[in-house]
């Protein structure tokens, strides 16, 4: 009986230890490849290369060298695919096999392949016909396109239209036949698919996260539109297999990104991220990870990537995920649609390199063709059909003016917080430019007993707007909160970095009381109403504690 | 009376000002706030985590005793009243990616229900309608921890081997009986918990594997030694036989 039982044990670890894992080889060089964007590239691609002032011919884009390839399949079990970016091979092997393909010349090093953990859930679809939307759902509805002020976009035809958006995600069912895309699937602007799972075309089954995640970009429902950019064209690629548990392989990812490249994308959107599996929090610095790199590649090439930034606020991890943590990754974060601000699930920044992050947000609760959903995946394809309304706008802008004037669109701007990013972006600033106020709407004054810094109301306090919805009149009623009734404050560092902040709801005399932090040299900043103020905590105090009468009214102070 | 008086007064504005303090003082809500430093330092912190060089979790994990009935055993019933309750601590120490040590500190509570049988030699004169040995372990235990793959901040999927050394702090035997009301006093049930068992051992090892998935754990457990002394008030003063050995379980790490 020991005898058997320790078999067994022996057994039991043996058959786990053994077994083929997937590897990235990168290779030493491309010699003597040939390479042909003209016939390689769509024309959308090369358009985007000459806008961009980038060369035709890059090295990055040359395929890998065919003989180094098979060479290194006589030591591996299967090639699983190949990266031009990264001049790699993705291989399935084990240990052994490996470090043979290291002693290889041309070999420069082997690395293990991540998987992919995807952020949001994905709800079963109900049936369409049985669809009844509540009041609630039509407030949402209304409001995660409203809350960018898309109609404003929308009345001057900026709707994504001639814009290519590749989007990325575990599947697509029913978008081919559901009406919510029928405007999509009509005009035959689905440009193509690809099913890097399964290496097919087709992408309209298994899983429905990204049903929902083309929703907010483009899907309509009774004519209301669900995301901005309902007249742009399409690549969907599949590149997670997600009925078990949510995962893939990241050479997926990196195939799906050279082939939106080459399919001539101009906006990317990918609602997955590497967390704690795979990572350690100080691997989020915007380089160790390699879909972060290609992220950063594909930026190179004038691709906007959009990325949701994670749902993981709540748990241990709580910080961004890769890709996200690229600084040429637009990161977004989720909002609540109720309270409008940061959804308690909803990954913070910033970077482990401390980089802005997230760099916008929108709702996180939306409303999608198979019913609703939640979680950062839905902010981010807000986002991007907006960036692909703007794109319309700017045909001329290089990808980082686009990135910049987005980031500048955020409704918080110049103001940045790491729950928040610079807020929601904002149509507006693109059709009327950025209208911060030049009256505070507070004044200020010392309290020296608790030694902070009160901020009290200038003229009517706070009135909050009503969320209550007339379904018939939906669309005349303000349906969430904007922002501007918030106290926003912070202290940053003397190497400009935001130590500490927060986020006051206004009491009816007291807006929000502030306190250093134990930060002495650090400078404050408050954004409430429109109004941006700036001031070193010293100079400030030195200030305040001068004056005779504190409990008086005290001018605001210029910023 | 003045005092009290004075007391009760001093209480009554001491709670009044506690609830009303805030509402007058602190109108504002804080709805969010970081402290950017903390977190910005737990990146940094390399020393204590799931894949770090040190990491301590509680365990909590319930198996069941195998009802494999060798020659030699004592029988027990197949059903899920003999099981083993565990809780305490689990301590480990990184080696390199792929290796750790480890250490378990728990609490055991051991249960193992008799068939009741011909062959019940723990109380041959009598046919109870339920019997019951329990122990309650203190147990400290080793293993070597194999990981299988490279991770982040994670434990990952691992197998762990090892043994572990247990104190028997207490032992029970249990029975029940149904009985006529009528001879006993109206007691339909008679409960009879015995314990200071002199038959039993006070040491017991186990040598153990555990595959784990993250914090997911299936374990399974393997008694060497014996639970059961020779003893001349049991049995002729001829040791039982064995209880069985093999426990299988599911634990959680958190």
């Amino acid at each position: 009986m020991h005898i058997l039982f320790c078999l067994a044990l022996l057994l039991f670890s043996t058959v786990s230890l053994i077994g083929q894992s997937n590897y990235w080889v990168f290779l030493k060089d491309k010699d003597g490849v040939t390479f042909d964007p003209l016939t390689y590239f769509d024309a959308k691609a090369i358009e985007r290369r000459i806008r961009e002032g980038l060369p035709l011919h890059d090295i990055t884009d040359y395929p890998v060298r065919e003989d180094y390839v098979q060479q290194v399949a006589q030591y591996c079990d299967s090639i699983r695919s190949t990266s031009r970016w990264f001049n790699a091979i993705a291989v399935k092997a084990t240990p052994a096999q490996i470090a043979q393909i290291n002693t290889m010349p041309f070999v420069v090093r082997t690395q293990p392949m991540q998987h992919t953990l995807q952020l949001a859930e994905a709800k079963r679809p109900p049936q369409h016909s049985e669809r009844k939307l509540s009041a609630m759902e039509y407030a949402t509805l209304y409001g995660q396109t409203e809350r960018m002020g898309f109609s404003l976009l929308r009345e001057r035809g900026y709707t994504g239209k001639g814009v290519r958006i590749a989007v990325f995600d575990a599947g697509f069912p029913l978008v081919d036949k559901h009406p919510s895309f029928e405007h999509i699937v009509r005009n035959n602007r689905i440009v193509d698919t690809y099913n890097f799972v399964n290496n097919s075309k087709n992408v309209f089954r298994s899983n429905n996260h990204g049903t929902h995640v083309l929703s907010c970009i483009a899907g309509m429902l009774d004519s209301i539109p669900m995301g901005c950019a309902t007249d742009a064209e399409f690549l969907l690629a599949k590149t997670e297999n997600a009925y078990v548990e949510i995962r893939t392989e990241e050479d997926h990812w990196i195939q799906s990104l050279e082939w939106a490249d080459k399919m001539g994308a101009d906006i990317i959107n990918s609602s997955l991220g590497y967390t704690v599996q795979f990572y350690f929090r100080k691997d989020m610095d915007g380089q160790t990870s390699i879909i972060t790199r290609a992220a950063n590649t594909a930026f190179s090439k004038g691709i906007l990537v959009v990325n949701s930034a994670g749902n993981e606020g709540a748990g241990r991890w709580e910080i961004i995920g890769a890709p996200a943590d690229s600084d040429s990754v637009l990161t977004i974060g989720g909002i609540n649609p109720s309270h409008g601000y940061h959804t308690r699930f909803s990954s913070y920044g910033p970077s482990a390199s401390y980089k802005k992050k997230p760099n916008l947000v929108a709702f996180s609760q939306t409303v999608t063709a198979l019913g609703h959903n939640q979680g950062t995946s839905f902010s981010s394809p807000l986002v991007a059909g907006f960036a692909a309304c703007i794109r319309q706008m700017h045909p001329e802008w290089t990808v980082r003016q686009l990135f910049d004037e987005l980031e500048k669109s955020g409704e918080l701007y110049p103001y940045f917080d790491y729950a928040h990013g610079h807020g929601v972006p904002q149509a507006s600033y693109f059709i009327y430019g950025k209208s911060l106020s030049d009256t505070a709407m507070f004044k200020m004054h010392w309290n020296a007993q608790d030694k902070t810094v009160e901020l009290h109301h200038l003229g009517d306090s706070t009135t909050w707007k009503s969320f209550a919805i007339d379904k018939e009149n939906w669309h005349e009623n303000r349906c969430y909160h904007l922002p501007l009734e918030y106290c926003y404050w912070q202290l940053i560092d003397e190497a400009h970095r935001i130590v500490y902040y927060e986020l006051v709801e206004p009491g009816e005399k007291l807006i929000a009381r502030i306190t250093n932090k134990d930060c002495d040299n650090c400078t404050l900043r408050i954004y409430y109403k429109q109004y941006f103020y700036e001031r070193p905590w010293m100079e400030l105090l030195n200030e305040l504690s001068a004056q005779p009468t504190p409990s008086d009214t005290i001018s605001p102070l210029s910023h | 009376m003045k005092i009290r008086l004075l007391l009760y007064t001093s209480c009554a504005v001491l709670f009044l000002s506690g609830i009303c303090a805030p509402a007058v003082i602190h109108s504002q809500t804080t709805l969010l706030q970081r402290d950017v430093r903390k977190q910005m330092e737990r990146n940094q912190q390399d020393d204590f985590g799931p894949n770090s060089k040190f990491f301590q979790s509680g365990v909590l994990g319930f198996s069941w005793t195998m009802p494999i009935n060798t020659n030699d055993s004592l029988e027990v019933t197949n059903d899920i009243n003999s099981n083993q309750l565990v809780f305490g601590n689990r301590y480990k120490l990184k080696l390199n990616e792929y290796f750790a040590l480890g250490m378990d500190i728990v609490y055991m509570r051991q249960g193992f229900s008799i068939r009741q049988g011909n062959t019940n030699l723990l109380s041959p004169e009598h046919i109870h309608k339920k019997q019951r040995l329990a122990f309650h372990n203190l147990a400290v235990g080793g293993h070597v921890r194999i990981n299988f793959q490279k991770r982040g901040d994670y434990l990952g999927s691992y197998v762990d081997l090892g043994a572990e050394l247990h104190w028997v702090m207490a032992e029970r035997h249990f029975t029940l009986d149904k009985v006529d009301p009528s001879q006993h006093q109206g007691a339909e049930k008679i409960r009879i918990q015995s314990s200071h068992l002199d038959f039993t051992r006070d040491i017991q090892h186990y040598a153990v594997a555990r595959f784990g998935v993250n914090t997911i754990i299936a374990s399974a457990r393997y008694r060497f030694s014996d639970i059961f002394n020779a003893s001349e008030n049991i049995n002729n003063g001829m040791k039982l036989p064995e209880l069985p050995r093999f426990s299988i379980g599911v634990e959680i790490v958190f």
